[in-house]
């Protein structure tokens, strides 16, 4: 059950993301909004350690007891990396006589239709762990084949000889009709105790059984890590004596108790970029601005997300170690260019930049740790974006004649440019990319870019926000207080949220209704019976209907939202219209054909009550906001001499014109001469185009 | 005589326009092309689009060269050239209006490889000519012709296979010629399909002209063809860097198409590759001549074909368009199977493209053994139409099932994969029983069907399918049922293909590899057996421990184990162990023996 108990006389809230190097720990005084930040190494073997430390070493910071933290959201990695890292438990499958295969056969299709060379992903069910029993729900002309507690038992004794962890029950038309899985699974839990034991209904109550199969198969193997890692930090939490306990953040958004999370591990992958964009959904709704793109930019990768009147788009599968999973997530876009990104030329004598990233070993060139490959970082060093002096207010020295020499060599010369033209190509091949990946989630879903704000964050975000929202003619460009701070404040603001699914296919006609209808009782019933189970602490209970649906013959889906939910006596025919408005807006037609629905969908949500936030700008320092000006480089200009300014020094209200660099701790704006800053008064930097 | 695609050669100089705004404008042209790919996808209607995305968008200058090119499934890499030329051979440019599309399929006049492939062209203008085109291409599952599906292995003419399109404007200045329309529609058995379809084509390429309008306007008519120049000359040279790296010399391949269509019987299939420095050579003469049933490939297949195994070859990321194929020239004998002449049947040319893959590689087998692989084994194919009893409609179920890939120097073949240009997905077993009056009871990987070898073909798959419809049909396809996919470098074939059927009391007959209009009865099964990929390598220097392996997971029978590999394994169930003693006594007799 939840915990979070009324508001004390000083009450602090609590977020700790675990990431694969570091652990972020936020803290805040829900009195004034005062907020702690620190980061402490991870502890890959036991990630928990970690916590301990940095929670005990905040509490003192901040000079707070654990009994006066009463909210403690939680953000974890554990479950991405067992998978990407293969180090899931030992899994075994039941599945339908003949259809062991189906998670190797997959869709047929090679994993890459040119690179011959590239193997396929390893099963994360070995073929000597599925196994089959007769069994069968059949769609016509024979009947059901129940299973037999015989027809296990040779497995049941395989499973113990070779310790399997965890067992995958999958039957073919399970959504349709639990029974034979459900009997299974009782036999399995009676006969291995203590072994992580899941049901494909239960975990995936929609059609399609390989993309069902995998489903079901990961969230086995990561049962028994989840679970482990979610006791430990239980554990942890109480000892601390953490007057809360954690709150699990997943991929959806919202967040889960330490149980469902265990039951339900793959509801946890890409929870980390989730965390972020539910911290940008709530700083840019803060912000006045509902529709928003989000611009996460890191060393490696950079993620881009649609937010739309404030609420992130869903994805409902994703890949993840050459394996589909199928459950709602919020749909973060990633790419292979950053910070870090190396440029070089290809065979064809064109410019590339990325996906190869020096990292943080050894790093950009003028990082001087012996990388000689020029990088995006270098670029922007040559050009004076970047401080040619240090980084990380000091800690981090830069050799600029390294970044210089870089670019010269394995760019300039070859491609006949000057090393400027050359620092600035890199930049404009990178934002091709940059382009590229947001038209994907906008100009190819029907969006229109120029409607959207840009909210840049992460280390390098800031840095190359601009041509981007010049090319797509996008709104304002946000830049949030710190780059870190919006997985935190995700980690905080998240809502209890858990998405159910059951799928139907039946004609949308009158005569169906009873069906649906009965489905719709099924899923009611599960999910008032969640909303029941995660306390009384819970406010705005909300049960949300939606309804995949298609033309007869199609093979694709659209999700239609039902407002007035499945039970009222037009929602069929509501269903039809919004069907056929949302066919005709997506894709400029509307079919003559008769249209079926596929799978029902529920999503329950409700507030957990915590202490507001009121969070606040750093306490005003009398530190002088124009520390230095150096000669910057911009496209079409050259060299300006340009001022330097010191973010922590701004104030609400401030107004700057470009051009203009805003160096901060952990990353630094750049403003084209065409461009003017406006501080808002929530600490956010608004950049807009004169 | 020989075709050669080479065009007379470019300009190298790029003209003013710099290194960085050329490859700006190169991604643009790319991007359009893909945006282009993601809208009829979105749109498209019917599950062969949507989901098999068996489909292809370009983008192409005035003059006809191909620029960008998106194609998913191989097969579709060539499928748009030589269409613009067609189109303008037909309507002279000065006689094109903004707003036309130009339709075609058939290919004898510049329509794609097989007639349910359909062509949609639009001009794009800039500075007042015509500067571009847009074009994209999707295979309709039904455009007429003797079968559902307008795709049997039996059609002895082009006459059979359905509707015949030459370049026609559909759209004149903006209006759809509706008549036109209405005579593809009631050539189709599922014209609800079709419109939605072609109207998913018709919004890709107006999404495609907007993107290439918008680059011409952003860069400027003369800045942006210059940069095209370069563009091109860039995949030239990337294509000839990456043909640097093979050994010169001349490779010779042979290989049989084992079923005509019409009857059992060995149609040889010709190549010798030739690398000279940096270019490429693939003449195809000595290939039998055309075929009686369906199997023929036209010219633009071919070309389809030897794109893909020079990308698959040398640069896998290689952009396909007119500069990389500057660096290739393909000869293929007029009349012969590689370069089909009308009326010729050319449904099926799909099969023998997988037959090309391999021939190809064999070639290259001798050139660059750690670039290849072994022979593999193509789809079968296998439509069922009739009566669903449950809602008394006609229903037609096109679907194609995996063999497998063959091994390569360092790794297993890959089990139940689509191989070489064709690369359509599944149906889930799930929809397809929901959807057809059908239950399918078997879908697994076949033990002992990857040929043997230091590394091992990949696995075929069997897929047992029980149909309960009413005035049941089958069309059936394969091939590899009597040539093996050859294993290279002392690995074993692959195994053969098969379909059997059975009737209620579960009486077997073979069915022929290639079959039409054949009846199934309410309760009778068919059994698909797809062929399997070839090893690559000795059997025998198969490490022991993967072949335990193989044991383990039941790929490979305790029996083979011992025959094919010379590997005792001991013990039972998951206590397995290699008999180290036997294994060496049935290897060193091998040994003693050679």
């Amino acid at each position: 059950m939840l915990q979070a108990k009324p508001p004390s006389q000083s009450h602090f809230i609590l977020g700790v993301d675990v990431g694969g190097t570091f652990t972020d720990i936020v803290l805040i005084r829900a009195t004034d909004g005062c907020t702690f930040l620190h980061k402490t190494p991870s502890t890959p073997t036991d990630p928990s350690l970690a916590m301990e430390r940095g929670i005990t070493e905040i509490l003192v910071a901040a000079n707070a007891t654990p009994a006066e933290v009463q909210y403690f959201g939680h953000g974890t990695t554990v479950a991405t990396n067992a998978l990407i890292e293969g180090k899931t438990a030992p899994t075994a499958l039941i599945t339908t006589a003949g259809f062991r295969d189906i998670l190797e056969i997959r869709r047929q299709r090679q994993p890459h239709n040119y690179n011959i060379r590239i193997p396929k992903p390893l099963p994360p069910v070995p073929r000597h762990l599925r196994r089959e029993i007769s069994e069968r729900i059949f769609m016509m002309g024979r009947p059901n084949v129940a299973p037999t507690r015989q027809e296990l038992e040779p497995h049941i004794v395989d499973f113990s000889a070779a310790n399997v962890a965890a067992v995958a029950v999958v039957f073919l038309h399970s959504y349709l009709n639990a029974s034979h899985e459900a009997q299974v699974v009782a036999w399995l839990r009676e006969a291995l105790p203590g072994t992580f034991i899941c049901a494909s209904h239960e975990v995936l109550a929609e059609f399609r059984e390989y993309e069902r199969t995998s489903t079901t198969v990961t969230n086995a193997g990561l049962g028994p890590v989840m679970s482990r890692y979610l006791e430990n930090l239980e554990q942890r939490a109480a000892a601390i004596g953490l007057g809360a306990k954690p709150h699990i953040q997943q991929s959806n958004g919202g967040f889960a108790t330490p149980q469902e999370a265990g039951q339900l591990p793959i509801s946890t992958l890409v929870s980390g970029p989730a965390a972020g964009v539910t911290g940008a959904v709530h700083l840019t709704k803060q912000a006045g601005f509902p529709d928003t793109i989000t611009f996460d930019v890191g060393g490696t990768s950079t993620d881009v997300c649609v937010i739309q009147n404030s609420t992130p788009l869903i994805a409902r599968e994703r890949e993840v170690a050459g394996y589909p999973v199928r459950f709602p997530m919020i749909d973060v876009h990633s790419v292979g260019a950053g910070g870090g990104s190396i440029a070089w030329i290809d065979s064809g004598g064109f410019l590339q930049v990325g996906p190869k990233s020096a990292g943080a070993d050894p790093g950009p060139a003028c990082y001087d740790r012996g990388g000689t490959q020029p990088t995006v970082t270098d670029a922007n060093v040559v050009l004076g974006r970047l401080n040619q002096k240090a980084l990380l207010n000091g800690r981090m020295p830069i050799r600029a004649e390294l970044a210089h020499a870089a670019v010269e060599e394995k760019i300039a010369k070859p491609l006949g440019l000057s090393v400027e033209d050359a620092a600035e190509g890199i930049l404009t091949i990178l934002n091709e990319t940059m382009v590229r990946a947001v038209r994907v989630i906008t100009v190819e879903q029907g969006n229109d870019p120029r409607r959207f704000s840009l909210l840049a964050f992460g280390g390098a975000g800031p840095l190359l926000a601009g041509p981007l929202a010049r090319e797509l003619s996008m709104k304002t460009t946000i830049v949030p207080p710190g780059p870190g701070l919006l997985c935190a404040l995700g980690l905080l603001m998240s809502d209890a949220r858990r998405d159910f699914s059951l799928t139907r296919i039946v004609p949308l006609r009158t005569d169906a209704r009873d069906v649906i209808v009965a489905a719709a009782k099924q899923l009611r019933e599960k999910g008032e019976q969640w909303l029941a189970s995660e306390g009384a602490f819970l406010s705005n209970r909300v049960l949300d209907w939606a309804a995949d649906t298609r033309y007869l013959g199609q093979s694709h889906e659209l999700t239609i939202p039902m407002k007035k939910g499945p039970f009222d006596a037009g929602a069929i025919n509501n269903l039809i219209t919004a069907f056929i408005d949302e066919h005709t807006r997506l894709y400029g037609y509307a079919a003559d054909a008769d249209i079926e629905l596929v799978t029902l969908r529920l999503t329950a949500r409700a507030n957990v009550d915590r202490p507001a936030i009121d969070q606040k700008p750093a306490e005003s320092t009398t530190r002088e906001k124009l520390k230095d000006r150096r000669k910057v480089h911009f496209p079409s200009r050259g060299y300006i001499e340009c001022p330097i300014y010191d973010r922590a020094a701004f104030r609400p209200g401030e107004r700057i014109v470009g051009p203009a660099i805003v160096e901060q701790m952990d990353t630094t704006a750049v403003i084209f001469p065409d461009q003017e800053i406006h501080c808002d008064e929530h600490g956010n930097m608004l950049i807009d185009f004169l | 005589m020989s075709l050669a695609t080479t065009r007379p050669a470019q300009s190298k100089n790029a003209g003013t326009t710099d290194a960085i705004t050329a490859e700006v404008i190169a991604h643009r042209l790319r991007a359009a092309s893909d945006e282009m790919m993601a809208a009829l996808v979105k749109t498209a209607y019917s599950p062969n689009i949507k989901e098999r995305r068996d489909c292809s968008t370009g983008i192409f200058d005035g003059t006809g060269r191909l620029l960008a090119l998106t194609a998913i499934a191989p097969l579709h890499l060539s499928s748009l050239i030589g269409t613009i030329d067609s189109v303008m051979a037909h309507f002279p440019v000065n006689q094109m209006h903004p707003d036309d599309a130009f339709v075609v399929n058939d290919p004898y006049n510049g329509g794609g490889s097989h007639l349910p492939d359909i062509t949609m062209v639009v001009p794009v203008w800039s500075g007042g000519r015509v500067c571009a085109f847009v074009a994209n291409i999707a295979h309709h599952s039904d455009v007429g012709g003797k079968v559902p599906g307008s795709e049997s292995s039996d059609c002895t003419s082009i006459f059979q296979e359905g509707l015949r399109l030459p370049p026609i404007r559909l759209i004149e200045q903006g209006r759809l010629n509706r008549n036109i329309l209405d005579i593809i529609l009631s050539n189709s058995r599922t014209p609800r399909e079709r419109e939605g379809d072609l109207k998913a084509q018709i919004a890709t390429n107006v999404v495609g002209r907007r993107r290439v309008e918008e680059i011409f306007e952003r860069f400027g008519t003369q800045v942006t063809l210059d940069g095209i120049e370069a563009w091109l000359d860039y995949s030239e040279t990337r294509a000839r860097a990456g043909i640097r790296a093979l050994p010169p010399g001349v490779y010779e391949n042979e290989d049989y198409i084992d079923h005509d269509g019409i009857s059992p019987r060995m149609v040889r299939a010709r190549v010798k590759v030739t690398i000279e420095s940096d270019h490429l050579t693939f003449d195809f003469t000595g290939s039998d001549p055309q075929m009686a049933g369906s199997r023929n490939m036209v010219w633009n297949a071919t070309l389809a074909g030897v794109y893909y195994a020079v990308k698959a070859l040398i640069d896998p990321d290689l952009p396909p368009n007119a500069g990389y194929f500057r660096a290739v020239d393909v000869v293929a004998p007029k009349g012969s199977i590689f370069n089909a002449q009308s009326p010729a049947a050319v449904g099926d040319r799909g099969s023998s493209g997988n037959i090309l893959g391999d021939l190809i590689f064999g070639a290259f087998a001798k050139a660059a053994p750690d670039r290849v692989m072994a022979g593999c084994g193509p789809l079968h194919a296998v439509t069922f139409s009739g009566i669903d009893p449950r809602t008394g409609e006609y229903y037609v179920d096109y679907e194609t099932f995996a063999g497998a890939a063959g091994a390569q120097h360092d790794q297993d073949g890959k089990d139940a994969v689509r191989v070489h240009v064709s690369g359509a997905a599944n149906l889930p077993v799930e929809a397809a029983e929901h959807e057809f009056s059908l239950n399918i009871l078997r879908y697994e990987l076949i033990q002992d069907s990857g040929g043997a070898g230091r590394f091992r073909g990949g696995l075929g798959t069997l897929r047992e399918i029980e149909s309960w419809t009413k005035e049941g049909r089958l069309v059936g396809r394969g091939l590899r049922q009597v040539a093996a996919a050859p294993g290279f470098g002392g690995g074993a074939n692959g195994r053969t293909g098969r379909f059997i059927m059975y009737d209620r009391d579960g009486k077997k007959t073979v069915l022929p590899a290639n079959f039409s209009d054949l009846p199934i009865g309410e309760g009778e099964r068919i059994c698909l057996e797809t062929p399997a990929g070839a090893g690559f390598g000795p059997p025998f220097e198969r490490d022991p421990e993967r072949v335990l392996a193989d044991v383990l997971s039941e790929k490979v029978s305790v029996t083979a184990a011992r025959t094919l590999y010379g590997v005792a394994v001991k013990g039972t169930g998951l206590n397995l162990t290699i008999d180290r003693a036997a294994t060496d006594a049935l290897r060193g007799a091998r040994h003693a023996a050679s």
